[in-house]
């Protein structure tokens, strides 16, 4: 049963899935308003014991603060929760933990130079008759919580030492010592290998059957329809649809997210016709760094003119180090690169820019934006247009490049003099993206292009990609969502611990051909 | 600090036994080497370079004395320290311009001890009477002689700008005292329109000219200054004003520059507490002591400060060097 | 796209837009509040003789002012200007003079050289010494905190030695000028600093190198993946503010006809404090020169304001550490507001 526009909008009771007796938390109407833009407007929600309920829409739909609200770290400006039937309101972060609700944010708020067991118990260490610490008791139950997790990480082991999908675990299991009844999670597997999503999925699956709720909340629409049970969608903080999993397709779910239709349509294999050889890869290795950083040993390969490569591997198994020595940002150790058949050796991102490469670093944040400066000043930081004389700038000509980029783009954003933080994730990403396409580079390198954005970008950025290809810019694609990676590529390179284990068409790849050349041994392959 | 402390405590101990260094030495003899620390308060400070060049000039005239300098930094500790290290090096004789009367007299007393004499200069340390000597000029009785220069000048009264040095410090306080307890005397003639910090600098003591002048309805007759470096600032705040001539500054120190502007008209007067003396004065009562055993008639040897106006310029210490 | 814009794009957006404004205008705001108090409990304050001492008072730390707001942009610090200010003016004095009398000659005859070689070696010193210090802080990657600390005191020791603990005075009218002089009703050195502001202006908002200042203050690993030269520019800030700390050095001995070691004396304190409650991030990426300037008249006003309503010095400081405090409150805190 699905309930969809006004009827999604009205009282749980009236048109829900879930009949309101077995609830847990009952969300009622909630409303929130940041500096008279209201952000939430009358959101109502139910979320019964053992069931994983989803919570979709498009970034700035509203989710992040939804979340934020049922975690008590905002107050809501009308409207009422209700946990087990009784009305209550949240005074706080620790008022919501104590009534049963944890939150695993997508940006972990664990403290990295702690252990295991001590980010366990943070806050709320157990002491003994002598008012000491009682370090025996904590090691023995962070190991039975790791245990009931299914997961092998000593308690004594630092934070900052583990892997993304360990510090989850290690947040779901505080949640669990401190008898969470409702475990909100933000984004769990956008960080994760395919492997440790299949053991993400088991252990919400244990917690379930145990009586806990689960609030989902995820772009990856697979997952949801496999893991969840009900769904709500937001769309400019309103429910726009809600219901049983089981009703709804993958495009349903869609169209309700984004508006509109949407024409996700595979890269047609047939009409891509490559050119010459724009990047040559010869033997290459990275510099002998430190033991935790990934390596790159005797890579080869080309990429020609008009053609999208795909670079496959999990994280940390060497990619994004091929895509920083190719582009200058880490030095080289040996071995060849030519671009356009010229031997290439890039002392830095300047040497790489002038020779016609781009990258769209992984991580937006730290590697991209420049957060205290307005999208115009994102978008022209590469100097892609010229300055005239004594270096000085000409805005007019950078506006005019920006508008041609914010139409083909389909860029959502107020004006170019905004700050780029107001833009949603998928805006920001096409801003940068259009920073290097302004470049007009003969080789494009995007890493993670659409990591943490949203489906209607997302959609956007694939297409715009395509477009650049057939211009004839060799492209070369690194990311850890697969369906992606086969969408977009004409060949696909598979690499494991700095080797390359293996190369694909993209017409004959899948996804299960694909994973055994990235967690396998080349002989095993 | 405290590894220093004990190592010299355990220095002392060991000197303390031996005899050449022993409390009652003997005088060493006419025409005999001497070595001699000088401890200054800061050689950041034209006053003290100037003592310092002429205690050396004096030194030289002594013959066979040899000069260790070391830099006080305005820091007790500091000179604490150069002390404690002198005494192991065997010095003859220490010559000290304290930054912290009391912080420096246990180092004062510890040398002493050791059979090392003592001449303070500047200003004494506190509760040690056993100081060969102490050659000061005191800085209360130096301000009473710029306010009765003051006094000289307009006898029927002045309203006043009062440029003080750094808050809290010791020679500002006791520069402010002095010109207060003459002129307060006769508080209807003598009246003080404006008291503000410079804090000794030239730069502040124009622009806080600057502001004063700015603020009060009628320029004042009189502006009078802790140091000679703040009243040359208020003779640029004058001159921009075009007051020049009508605005009587009085400076304090007898620095050169402060001369040059006596000679020429733009400051009334200065004082000057003969640093060059006190130098040349505590080097000779120590050099005498350590090689004949002869003690100052009286310990306290006071240079008394002058107020130099166009009138006694010749008196100033100073005046050979401003035709340079 | 058939669909209209999401929502939050189109709601009226009024109450923020007045907020960001106050915002930005914040430092303004809060100088005039200030100026207005002055001219209340003194009405002398606002004569315009008055308002061209405050300008004369501000103009050298002004031009340093300027350059540590390059400093700061890039996430950076300079504490060693009011030592360099010293060891400037006193190069400044040393070739004015051709020497110091007595001691040594830069000349085998002595002779003196004009103001602006004089001026020309303050500027080239402090520039090699800024310049110095950035590479410290960019190719050896030592806290600028650390650098400029220490740089502190070797430029105030160097100061010293030049000096021999004293004053160097007594200049030519020509080398007077610039700290003396006026042009009509203007001292020369307010027309030197609003020269300074323009320029450094026009280079921070209009240049490429400007833009790559900001983007090196606001994340510096994306500045370096957009192939900006992140070291050099890094030195050159440092060296930007050598030079106008050799500039300042310069003016000041003239404006007091004479240099010594103990110049500039606590000058970085209120450099860092107008450029920062001019609305300039210590964390970078934020800030601009009109900020500065009014940074710079709000410490001004202060000083000024506070010593012609007489207030006893000992209050005086009480009420600046206050106001300093406040100011940058009320900024940080309206924006804060805005988001």
């Amino acid at each position: 049963m699905i309930a969809t526009g006004s009827d999604a909008r009205n009282d749980v009771s009236s048109g829900g899935a879930t009949p309101p007796d077995e609830a847990f938390l009952d969300v009622e109407k909630l409303t929130k308003n940041f500096f008279g833009v209201t952000v939430l407007d009358g959101v109502s929600l139910s979320i019964a014991a053992g069931k994983v309920h989803a919570l979709l829409g498009e970034n700035g739909a509203g989710k992040s603060t939804l979340i934020n609200l049922l975690s008590g770290i905002h107050k809501p400006d009308g409207g009422a929760l209700r946990i087990d039937g009784q009305p209550v309101e949240l005074t706080g972060p620790n008022d919501a933990q104590k009534r049963g609700i944890s939150t695993i944010h997508q940006e972990f708020s664990l403290f990295p130079d702690l252990t295991v067991a001590e980010t366990i118990f943070a806050g709320r260490l157990p002491v003994n008759r002598l008012g000491l610490v009682d370090w025996r008791g904590i090691a023995k139950r962070t190991a039975a919580v790791m245990q009931q997790l299914g997961a092998d990480i000593a308690p004594g082991r630092r934070v900052a030492d583990l892997s993304i999908a360990e510090q989850q675990l290690v947040e779901i299991g505080r949640a669990l010592t401190l008898k969470s009844r409702l475990i909100i999670m933000d984004e769990p597997t956008a960080s994760l290998t395919p492997r440790e999503v299949g053991r993400l999925k088991s252990v919400i699956r244990s917690l379930t059957a145990e009586g806990v709720a689960i609030l989902f909340v995820s772009h990856r629409l697979e997952e949801v329809k496999e893991l969840a049970d009900s769904f709500t969608v937001l769309r400019d903080g309103v429910v726009v649809a809600r219901g049983d999993i089981a009703d709804a397709t993958i495009d349903d779910l869609v169209r309700w997210m984004v508006g509109r239709e949407l024409l996700e349509e595979d890269r047609d294999h047939a009409a891509s016709k490559p050119g010459a050889v724009v990047l040559e890869v010869e033997n290459l290795h990275s510099k002998p760094r430190s033991a935790r950083s990934a390596s790159v040993e005797g890579v080869s390969f080309a990429v020609r003119a008009g053609e999208i490569v795909g670079l496959a591997g999990l994280v940390g198994a060497g990619r994004t180090e091929i895509a920083r020595l190719i582009f200058g940002a880490d030095p080289i150790g040996s071995g060849v690169i030519r671009l356009n058949g010229q031997a290439f050796r890039p002392k830095g991102p300047g040497d790489a820019i002038a020779a016609g490469v781009a990258l769209v670093p992984e991580d937006r944040k730290q590697q991209s934006l420049f957060p205290s400066l307005p999208i115009s000043e994102n978008f022209a930081a590469v100097g892609s247009v010229r300055p005239g004389l004594f270096g000085t700038l000409r805005r007019k000509a950078e506006k005019l490049a920006f508008q041609q980029f914010r139409d083909r783009l389909k860029l959502r954003a107020a004006g170019a003099d905004a700050p780029i933080a107001t833009l949603s994730g998928g805006n920001q990403q096409k801003v940068v993206l259009a920073r290097w396409l302004a470049l007009k580079p003969r080789l494009l390198i995007v890493d993670e292009p659409t990591r943490g954005v949203d489906i209607g970008a997302k959609t956007d950025l694939h297409r715009l990609l395509r477009e650049l290809a057939a211009d004839g810019v060799a492209i070369l694609l690194i990311s850890s969502d697969l369906p992606e990676v086969l969408a977009l590529s004409d060949r696909i390179l598979a690499i494991r611990s700095g080797h390359l284990t293996g190369e694909l068409a993209g017409r004959d790849a899948d996804e299960e051909s694909l994973m055994r050349l990235m967690t396998l041994p080349k002989a095993a392959a | 600090m405290s590894i220093k402390a004990t190592i010299s405590a355990l220095a002392l101990a060991a000197l303390a036994t031996t005899p050449a260094f022993h409390a009652s030495a003997e005088p060493k003899g006419k025409d005999a080497e001497v070595t001699i620390l000088v401890s200054s308060l800061t050689y950041s400070f034209p006053h003290f370079v100037f003592l310092q060049e002429q205690l050396e000039d004096e030194a030289g005239k002594l013959g066979k004395v040899k000069i260790l300098r070391a830099d006080g930094q305005l820091s007790a500790p500091k000179q604490i320290a150069d002390i404690e290290a002198a005494i192991v090096q065997g010095v003859d004789g220490i010559i000290i311009a304290p930054a912290d009367a009391d912080a420096l007299a246990p180092a004062v007393k510890a040398a002493i001890a050791a059979g090392v004499p003592v001449v303070t200069i500047d200003r004494p340390v506190n509760g040690v009477p056993e100081v060969l000597a102490n050659v000061a000029a005191d800085n209360v009785k130096g301000a009473e002689r710029q306010g009765e220069a003051i006094a000289a000048q307009f006898p029927k009264g002045a309203t006043i700008i009062n440029l003080q040095g750094i808050p809290g410090d010791k020679t500002a306080n006791d520069r402010n005292q002095g010109v207060h307890t003459v002129l307060d005397k006769q508080p209807d003639l003598y009246k003080f329109v404006s008291e503000q910090t410079a804090r000794f600098s030239r730069d502040q003591g124009l622009s806080v000219t600057e502001n004063i002048l700015t603020g009060l309805a009628d320029a004042p007759q009189v502006i009078v200054a802790a140091n000679d470096d703040m009243a040359l600032g208020a003779v640029q705040a004058v001159e921009a004003r075009k007051l020049n001539g009508k605005i009587a500054i009085y400076g304090y120190d007898g620095s050169t520059d402060a001369l040059k502007a006596v000679s020429d008209g733009s400051l009334a007067a200065t004082v000057d507490q003969f640093p060059g003396k006190q130098g040349r004065v505590a080097v000779k009562t120590l050099v005498d002591f350590i090689r004949e055993g002869t003690k100052p008639a009286n310990s306290n040897i006071l240079v008394e400060p002058v107020a130099i106006t166009k009138a006694n310029l010749a008196e100033a210490e100073r005046i050979g060097t401003i035709t340079k | 796209m058939s669909l209209a814009p999401p929502t939050s794009l189109v709601r009226p957006r009024a109450p923020a837009n007045a907020i960001a404004l106050l915002a930005r205008l914040a430092p303004l705001i809060f100088l005039l509040l200030l100026m207005a108090l002055f001219t209340f409990l003194a009405p002398r304050f606002l004569s315009s003789l008055n308002l061209f001492n405050i300008l004369r008072q501000v103009s050298i730390f002004g031009i340093v002012a300027v350059g540590m707001t390059f400093v700061i942009l890039t996430r950076g610090i300079d504490l060693s200007i009011g030592a360099l200010i010293a060891l400037t003016g006193l190069v400044a004095a040393v070739v004015a003079k051709g020497g110091i009398p007595g001691r040594f000659e830069l000349t085998a005859g002595g002779g003196a050289f004009e103001w602006y070689w004089a001026a020309l070696a303050a500027i080239v010193v402090g520039g090699v010494a800024g310049a110095l210090q950035g590479v410290f802080v960019a190719k050896l990657t030592v806290p600028a905190f650390v650098v400029t600390l220490g740089g502190m005191t070797i430029f105030r020791g160097l100061a010293l030695i030049i000096g021999n603990g004293g004053p160097i005075s007594g200049f030519d009218e020509a080398f007077g000028w610039w700290g003396r002089g006026m042009v009509g009703p203007v001292p020369v050195p307010v027309i030197v600093f609003l020269v300074v502001v323009v320029i450094a202006g026009f280079v921070l908002h209009y240049t490429r190198y400007g833009r790559s200042v900001y983007a090196i203050g606001s994340n510096p690993e994306a500045a370096r993946l957009c192939g900006l030269n992140v070291n050099r520019t890094l030195i050159s800030v440092y060296a930007l503010t050598g030079l106008c700390a050799g500039l300042g050095g310069f003016l000041l001995a003239s404006r007091l006809n004479s240099a010594e070691a103990v110049a500039g004396n606590q000058y970085e304190l209120n450099v860092i404090a107008a450029v920062v409650i001019g609305g300039t991030s210590l964390y970078g990426g934020t800030g601009s020169i009109a900020g500065t300037v009014i940074g710079t008249l709000l410490i001004g006003v202060l000083l000024n304001g506070l010593v012609i309503l007489n207030v006893s010095p000992y209050v005086q400081q009480l009420l600046i550490g206050a106001i300093i405090v406040g100011a940058v409150t009320f900024d940080i805190f309206i924006k804060k507001y805005k988001r």
